[in-house]
This record gives C-alpha cells, sequence and structure tokens, in this order.
C-alpha cells in the first residue's frame, strides 16, 4: 500500500469515528443489549436471566394479543381505505395543473405536526361534552354517534385509528404522486390519443407502474402501525382497559409505569421482529410478483 | 353546428369540476382540526359548547397571552431550540464527514460495508432500543440533562442523513476532489471548502428532517429530559393537559402555539419539506 493510499485509509477513519461512536453506542449497542434483556428479569435493581419466561408469559397474556388484534385492526384499515385513497387523491392531484401545489401542500400539513399534539386535538375534537364531533352528529340528528367516543370500549379503536390515518395520508399522497410524476408522459400522451379515458389510465397504466410506490406505501403502513404510539398514547393511553393499545404502548407502560425493564425489552423485541419480518416478506412477494 | 349540445366536452369540464370538489373537501378535512383548535383558542369554555362551529363572539385574547407568556411552555421553547439546533450541528458535521468518507476515501471494497453499517439503523424502530438507551444514559450520568437528549437524537439522525448525503455527494465527480488533493488541499480542506458548498441542498433536506423530528418528539423527551424545567416544548405541552383539564380554551391556545414554530417553518419551505420527507420515506 503506497503512503498515498494510506493516508486516504487514515482520513476515511478518522473522518468515520466521532459519527461511528454516537451511532454505535447509541442505537446498534441498544439492539443488542434489547435481546439480552428480554431474556432477564428485571426492574431497575438485580438483573436476572429467565430465559424464554418473558417471551411466554407475553405471548400468553390477553393484552398481548389485544395489541396484536389492533394493529391488524389498524393496518388493515389502512392498507384499505388509507392506501386506495391516497393513490385516487395522488392521481386526481397528478391530473390537476391548476393549484395542485397548492392542495398538495394542505394535504401534506398533518405529516409534520407531532403526533402527541395531534392526538391531543383529537381529544378534545371528540371530547363528548364540548367536541365539534358530538356537536355535528346532535346537529344533522344521528344521536347514535354522539357517543362518548374515547371510553367508549366498542369505538375506541376507531377513534384513535382514524386520526393516525387522518395525520398519515398526506405522505401516502405525496408518495404516490412522486410515483405518478416520474412515469414518463409520452405514455399517457399515447394512450390518451388512443382515446383511453382517466379510469383506464389510473388502472390500466398508472397502477402497474407504480408498484414500488405502493410496496413502499405498504411497508411504511405496517411499521408505522408498529410503531404508533403519540397520537394514541395522548388520546387514551391504550385504554379502557387495553380497548386500545399498540405494541409500543404496551413497550412504554410495562417499562416506565410498571419498572418491568425485561419483559418490556421482550416486547420490543417482538415490535423488531415483526417491522422485520414484513418488511422482509414484502420485498420477496413483490420481488416475485414483478420478476415473473 | 356551433349550438348543438358538445357532450364530450360538458362531460369533461364536469370532471373537472368533480376533481377539484373532491380536492377542496379534502384540503377542508385536512385544515379543520387545526382551525377549529386555533378559533376555540380564543373562546371560554362555555362558548366552545354554545358556539362550536362559530367565529368566537367575544375573542378571549387572554388565552393566548396566558400561553405566550405561560414560564412551562416558555422553558420548553427554550429547551427545544436548544436541543434542535445542537442536534441540526451534531448531525450535518458527523454525517457529512462519513458521507464524505463513504464517497470519496473508502476504497470501493470498504465503501459498501460501511455505508450498510450506518443505513441499517434506518429499519430500527427507537421503541426497540428505548430501554437501553435509558439505562446507558443512566449510567453515564447523562440521564435528566438535555445532552443525553441530544446525543440520543443524533444518534437516532445518524442513519437518514448518511443515507441522504452519501446519495448526494456520490453525484459530485470525484475528479474535483483529486484535483484539489493533487493541488496541496488535505482532506479537510476540500471537504469545507469544496463539498460541502456543493453538498448544500442534501444538507438542506437534512436540516428540514432533524428539525421536524427534533420539535415533535416525544417518547424519548419524556423518559430522558421529562423532569421539571427540561421539558421540550412537545412534553410540556402535554403536561398542560394535566393541568388544566378544563379549560379547553387555554389548552386550545397552548397547543396552537406550540405547533405554530413547524407551521411557519413548513409555510416557508414547504417545497422542501414535502421533498425532504417523501424522500427519507422512500429509504427503506
Amino acid at each position: 500500500m503506497n503512503a498515498f493510499k494510506r493516508r486516504k485509509l487514515r482520513d476515511a477513519v478518522l473522518f468515520s469515528v466521532p459519527g461511528f461512536l454516537i451511532f454505535t453506542i447509541f442505537m446498534l449497542l441498544p439492539i443488542f443489549l434489547s435481546f439480552y434483556y428480554s431474556f432477564t428479569n428485571w426492574s431497575g435493581g438485580d438483573v436476572t436471566f429467565i430465559g424464554l419466561k418473558n417471551f411466554r408469559e407475553m405471548f400468553t397474556s390477553s393484552e398481548y394479543h389485544i395489541a396484536i388484534k389492533n394493529t391488524f385492526f389498524f393496518v388493515a384499515l389502512s392498507l384499505f381505505v388509507k392506501v386506495p385513497i391516497a393513490a385516487v387523491l395522488a392521481f386526481l392531484l397528478y391530473r390537476t395543473v391548476r393549484g395542485y401545489k397548492v392542495f398538495r401542500t394542505v394535504i401534506f400539513l398533518p405529516v409534520i405536526i407531532a403526533p402527541i399534539a395531534i392526538g391531543m386535538m383529537f381529544s378534545i375534537l371528540l371530547n363528548a361534552d364540548i367536541g365539534p364531533v358530538g356537536q355535528f352528529f346532535r346537529n344533522i340528528g344521528l344521536k347514535q354517534f354522539d357517543i362518548v367516543w374515547l371510553s367508549n370500549p366498542k369505538y375506541v379503536l376507531w377513534a384513535v385509528c382514524i386520526p393516525q390515518i387522518w395525520s398519515n395520508i398526506g405522505l401516502h399522497v405525496t408518495l404516490f404522486l412522486a410515483g405518478m410524476q416520474s412515469v414518463s408522459e409520452d405514455v399517457i400522451e399515447s394512450a390518451k390519443i388512443d382515446g383511453a379515458t382517466s379510469g383506464i389510465i389510473f388502472r390500466k397504466i398508472m397502477l402497474p407502474l407504480i408498484t414500488e410506490i405502493s410496496q413502499v406505501s405498504i411497508i411504511m403502513t405496517i411499521t408505522g402501525a408498529l410503531k404508533s404510539f403519540g397520537i394514541p398514547w395522548a388520546m387514551t393511553t391504550g385504554g379502557p382497559g387495553n380497548a386500545s393499545t399498540f405494541f409500543s404502548i404496551l413497550m412504554f407502560t410495562k417499562a416506565f409505569e410498571e419498572s418491568r425493564f425485561g419483559y418490556a425489552s421482550a416486547v420490543s423485541i417482538m415490535i423488531l421482529f415483526y417491522g422485520m419480518m414484513f418488511t422482509v416478506a414484502f420485498k420477496w412477494i413483490y420481488k416475485k410478483l414483478l420478476g415473473d | 353546428m356551433k349550438e348543438t349540445f358538445d357532450y364530450a366536452r360538458f362531460k369533461r369540464l364536469m370532471l373537472i369540476c368533480l376533481r377539484y370538489l373532491v380536492l377542496i373537501f379534502t384540503s377542508l378535512l385536512a385544515l379543520f382540526p387545526f382551525v377549529w383548535v386555533a378559533f376555540s383558542g380564543f373562546k371560554s369554555n362555555q362558548e366552545i359548547y354554545m358556539n362550536s362551529f362559530g367565529l368566537p363572539k367575544v375573542w378571549k385574547i387572554e388565552n393566548y397571552i396566558k400561553a405566550l407568556t405561560s414560564t412551562s411552555l416558555a422553558t420548553g421553547f427554550k429547551n427545544s431550540l436548544f436541543v434542535t439546533s445542537l442536534v441540526l450541528l451534531l448531525t450535518v458535521i458527523a454525517g457529512s464527514m462519513i458521507s464524505y468518507a463513504i464517497a470519496f476515501l473508502y476504497d470501493s471494497r470498504l465503501k459498501e460495508k460501511v455505508y450498510l453499517y450506518f443505513t441499517s439503523g434506518i429499519m430500527i424502530p427507537m421503541t426497540a432500543v428505548l430501554i437501553p438507551m435509558f439505562m446507558l444514559l443512566k449510567q453515564l450520568g447523562l440521564l435528566n440533562t438535555l445532552w443525553g437528549l441530544i446525543l440520543v437524537y443524533t444518534a437516532s439522525q445518524t442513519a437518514t442523513t448518511v443515507f441522504v448525503l452519501t446519495g448526494f455527494m456520490r453525484g459530485i465527480p470525484n475528479e474535483l476532489i483529486e484535483a484539489a488533493i493533487i493541488d496541496g488541499c488535505s482532506n479537510w480542506q476540500s471537504f469545507w471548502r469544496i463539498i460541502m458548498p456543493l453538498a448544500k441542498p442534501g444538507i438542506a433536506t437534512v436540516f428540514t428532517l432533524s428539525f421536524i423530528y427534533c420539535w415533535n418528539e416525544y417518547l424519548l423527551s419524556n423518559v430522558i429530559a421529562g423532569s421539571g424545567d427540561l421539558r421540550t416544548i412537545i412534553v410540556a405541552v402535554y403536561m398542560t393537559k394535566m393541568e388544566m383539564n378544563i379549560d379547553y380554551g387555554l389548552l386550545c391556545a397552548n397547543l396552537m402555539i406550540s405547533m405554530l414554530p413547524v407551521i411557519v417553518f413548513y409555510c416557508l419551505f414547504q417545497e422542501q419539506v414535502v421533498k425532504g420527507m417523501t424522500s427519507g420515506a422512500v429509504k427503506n
């Protein structure tokens, strides 16, 4: 190795060191520690190794099953309502020449707001005494919807999922829009000349050409649901009971309210595991679909 | 010919109208919560109840004055500003140095490995590292300090920063660096004088992403610096929810004030923010 190359490598290492230290100590090391803690019984003091006991307890607990059920509900609602609406809205924006930026800016606004603030806003909006949602249903005579949304176990999941969809749909709209804008205009133009209607252009040309974006959108929906914390936390803290709990809420409550750090670590490992599993699975499925 | 009803044209016009109607309705839906909260901030509890959808009949400015002069919110602002600016500084410097090394210094064999090492962080949800992070900071004596929060935020932003900036720097021709080195520039000089000015658009993206992240983050902030005068703005405003469960007008004013910096920032740099966050999302 000559002197020039050696100096280059030395500089490369020197340039990487500050970021390497911060990143390794505070991001990668904690992941491995999380694995270790998940096999221990630990409430802040002594750490005792207990093998798979945390996981066994978790898999048989009702809260874990409620968290899975709620996450599934949220993912399903997102995939069947949010993603299709986002794709259609993106197409409408794509076809709009005048003022599309204004609409895009407005629709994106909720994406940049703190989830905790959004949760607080919606807990006021859904407040049974003074919230405008109840007022609205009273005014139009639909008394059956004038209910205490946030403490009714039957409806609370809807009440915490819809604000999350509301706050996040803008991101998916712009994702799809960016995908559509990268489709060559010649393709669309020639389809128009051949007499294709908007609906046909959307279904037969746009959707097949933006499968990559839809993959990103679906993976983000799933990992987002697994990480979901701020909005449901500010609205219900997972209640009443566990009716609106999600994995991150479960982890947080176990760790910082019940001081069960070992058990909470096991929950966080499951968050990581499900996230990775679904990401890899969807990438594989898409590869198969597109490859053939 | 002119009088005949042009059906195709009529249909096209109707479709355009329909499209705009849908877009306007969606925009109103996106704006309504903000507008409602902003106006309710000018109302008393009774007026929120009696006059939910109208403009305030009596403008109760006291709510906003109280929110603006509240010490807990002011402390929150100060802390958020301090944390955010230091995280921005550290993230950009540490992240762009790594990106420089990846784009220009490491040989082709190591390049990809180093890149993968850092960008692997994109896949890690913060909830999965929260507990060990908390314990680590406790051991280092950094729990209940803003510095602990700054380090953790910087670590969590490293992956995205390296992803964005490396992508950007790879577009800069290698010859530029080589020529500078031959002219006697050190890597340090070429990094600051040549690459950083050229990477400005990439740095702007990183700035936007990190600013919004730091201003909005609650989980880590609450766990690491959740007490007393260390609270960041979001933690502070969430605490006011408990303190004034009854005065909704004041709560709305507080909320509005805490969201305002991000909203103003967004209005000023909307193109940048939308592009940055969309590209940041495609990363995985």
